[in-house]
């Protein structure tokens, strides 16, 4: 998913149309969104459930 | 984790406007485009999905069914919707006061320049990454979760309250609220703690992507909400009138305490037992 928005800001680099930069933010925003919610269930894995929120900090 | 992120957010502020004034803003992309795709190949070569010493619990391949039931199945999760209530608009009043009206309304109302409102933006943006590591391990100290984010979310109802009602608010009470704003805003992290132990392992992901959901939902609602009230003002003046901000810190403050109200029936689950 962090490859996706990489894509994305590439595009968003060569963008020369407001339909290119839109899509090319909008392939940023998935690949970066779904990437931080990745390491947030990582962190729930690799750490014991009561000191979520301290690693989550 | 959420304190580490917050490293983005400074370098897209004085670093990124310095890098784009000596390279454009195409290759300041590029670099930043450049310095994800490494970061990534040092995260898929240095990250396991386990820690070691445990062995992976079975993970079957799941097919497109199973993942709308799973889905389902989170839905249904019981005391889903009070965590979802309030989550919608934590995250959401802080951004919206820091990222969308907190430099117009110091530049209308209070005059400031365009150095000293990101100074001021710069001190609540900083305020909240302290924030952040402050709330981590408080759930561990008072073995709560529910009542880290009433209280929290009581000084966040406070400030904006107090934004929102006091006219006439000189300089430096308005900079410590806004401030004061991000510092104690800053327990997203409690709940999303909070939400994941509502669901089993195998739902985890699909659990606190839900939960995240809200934050998403609240933080693209606030903005275009309070944009109409700001916006509904005198059009035949650039510079907004004192009560338009104080109606929209006050309908943010207005959508946070109904989100807290309804947390305030959802069941503790407390760390040392979960």
């Amino acid at each position: 998913m962090t490859l996706i928005a990489v894509i994305g800001a590439l595009l968003h680099t060569a963008a020369d149309s407001g339909t290119m930069l839109v899509l090319s933010r909008a392939l940023l925003g998935l690949g970066s969104a779904a990437s931080f919610m990745s390491v947030v269930v990582l962190c729930s894995r690799w750490f014991p459930r009561d000191r979520l929120s301290l690693t989550l900090s | 984790m959420f304190a580490a992120s917050q490293i983005g957010i400074f370098l897209a502020t004085t670093p990124m406007a310095l890098a784009t004034a000596a390279i454009g803003w195409r290759w300041t992309f590029v670099m930043t485009a450049m310095a994800t795709a490494v970061i990534a190949g040092f995260f898929f070569w240095l990250v396991a999905d386990d820690p070691p010493g445990r062995a992976p619990p079975p993970r079957a391949p799941e097919t497109l069914k199973q993942i709308l039931l799973g889905l389902r199945e989170v839905w249904r999760t019981p005391g889903l919707g009070k965590v979802l209530a309030v989550h919608a608009f934590i995250y959401a009043s802080m951004v919206t006061v820091l990222g969308l009206w907190a430099g117009p309304y110091l530049s209308d109302v209070h005059g400031l320049d365009a150095i000293a409102r990101g100074n001021v933006l710069f001190a609540m943006a900083a305020a909240q990454l302290i924030g952040i590591l402050c709330y981590g391990p408080l759930d561990r100290i008072f073995n709560t979760r529910k009542w880290i984010v009433i209280a929290g979310g009581s000084g966040t109802l406070l400030t904006l309250l107090l934004l929102a009602v006091l006219p006439g608010i000189a300089l430096v009470p308005a900079v410590v609220l806004l401030v004061l704003l991000c510092g104690v805003t800053s327990y997203s992290l409690v709940v999303v703690a909070h939400g994941r132990s509502l669901f089993p392992d195998h739902l985890a992901g699909r659990g606190v992507t839900t939960v995240n959901i809200a934050q998403v939902v609240g933080s693209a609602f606030l903005p275009i909400l309070t944009g109409f009230i700001v916006g509904a003002g005198p059009t035949d003046t650039v510079i907004r009138p004192e009560s338009a901000y104080r109606l929209a810190f006050g309908t943010i403050a207005f959508f946070f305490a109904v989100g807290l109200v309804a947390y305030l029936t959802a069941e503790d689950v407390k760390p040392r037992q979960s």
